[in-house]
């Protein structure tokens, strides 16, 4: 039985010398991750992700994404640029009311406020619009009145991709 | 860092690569953290408001106006009216099931672009409890016949 143990140790011992860590192919892997990371990163002054809980319809749009103020209306909230403005559901925001055709006014105020911080404030009236595809008309349609009285009359309609 | 002589002038040189990969590993997991993995495509519309005319003067010709109409469960109508010469055209597109039907949709626009060739722009104005999704659907059909499409903002 002693030449197994030998046996077992020399396996052993070999085991040992094979599993040292191979730290130039990992630095290969992370270099190649990398690359493709720093490829797909893109700076931008807008972030054109939506909130978890909005869910945007899938589409095929070919437009191209311009550098706008972003609307988000999600099923609980209207956002300008991720600061919630209008909570919907609630009794003062009327959304339960489908007959109400009102602009919500603090969705056209602060509209008008980003408005007025743009670059070309006279001529850029593009508004990216990122809705949850389950939001009604209704909603919708009060919100094209505040963007309409903030002097935005072109949308950008945010869809998925469609593969 | 270990740097050896081999006796005739030049230096041996091993990289350390752990402190590499300790970078690579931080930039690689605020690069994942910060990926937007998500493709966003864009569709194009315009606001269109349904408002008086004022008192300016009034021209003989009525401009050609075409509007979509999206009813509820997937109903939909396609009127044109206006233009010279004047034209009053209404057609109805029946619902697919409870959503719209798209490829017939398509149809009717297309044999009105054909017969209307100056044709360029579309409203449309949805029922209060169309979903966005179906209104998303209607404009990418809508876009694929006429290339501008204006969200109406008013009563019809």
């Amino acid at each position: 039985m002693a030449f197994l143990d030998k046996g077992i140790m020399r396996k052993k011992r070999r085991l040992g010398e094979d599993m040292s860590l191979q730290i130039t192919s990992m630095a290969d892997i992370f270099m190649i991750l990398l690359v493709f990371l720093l490829k797909n990163y893109a700076v931008s002054i807008t972030d054109y992700s939506p909130t978890e809980q909005t869910r945007l319809p899938v589409g095929e749009g070919k437009a191209s994404l311009k550098d706008v103020v972003k609307l988000e209306i999600s099923p609980e909230a209207i956002m300008v640029d991720q600061k919630v403005v209008v909570k919907l559901g609630t009794p003062q925001s009327g959304s339960s009311d489908a007959n109400n055709f009102a602009p919500y006014e603090a969705l056209s105020k602060e509209l008008t406020a980003s408005r007025k911080l743009l670059p070309k404030e006279s001529t850029d009236a593009n508004l990216l619009v990122l809705a949850d595809e389950k939001v009604p008309y209704s909603t919708l349609r009060r919100v094209l009145g505040s963007a309409a009285v903030a002097g935005f009359v072109d949308l950008q309609l945010a869809v998925i991709q469609s593969e | 860092m270990h740097v050896g002589n081999d006796g005739n002038g030049s230096q041996d040189f091993e990289l350390n690569l752990a402190p590499i990969i300790d970078c690579f590993t931080v930039l690689i997991t605020y690069l994942l953290v910060s990926a937007s993995f998500i493709s966003l495509g864009i569709l194009d519309v315009g606001v269109s408001a349904v408002k008086d005319g004022g008192d300016g003067p009034v021209s003989a010709e009525v401009p050609m106006n075409v509007v979509l109409q999206m009813e509820a469960h997937g109903k939909m109508q396609i009127k044109a009216t206006g233009g010279a010469p004047a034209v009053n055209i209404s057609v109805t597109v029946p619902a697919n099931g409870e959503k719209g039907n798209w490829n017939m949709m398509s149809a009717e626009l297309r044999k009105l672009k054909e017969r209307l060739p100056q044709l360029k722009e579309i409203s449309v104005y949805a029922a209060s409890d169309v979903q966005y999704q179906e209104l998303v659907k209607a404009i990418e059909k809508i876009k694929g016949e006429i290339p501008k499409v204006y969200l109406a903002n008013g009563d019809l």
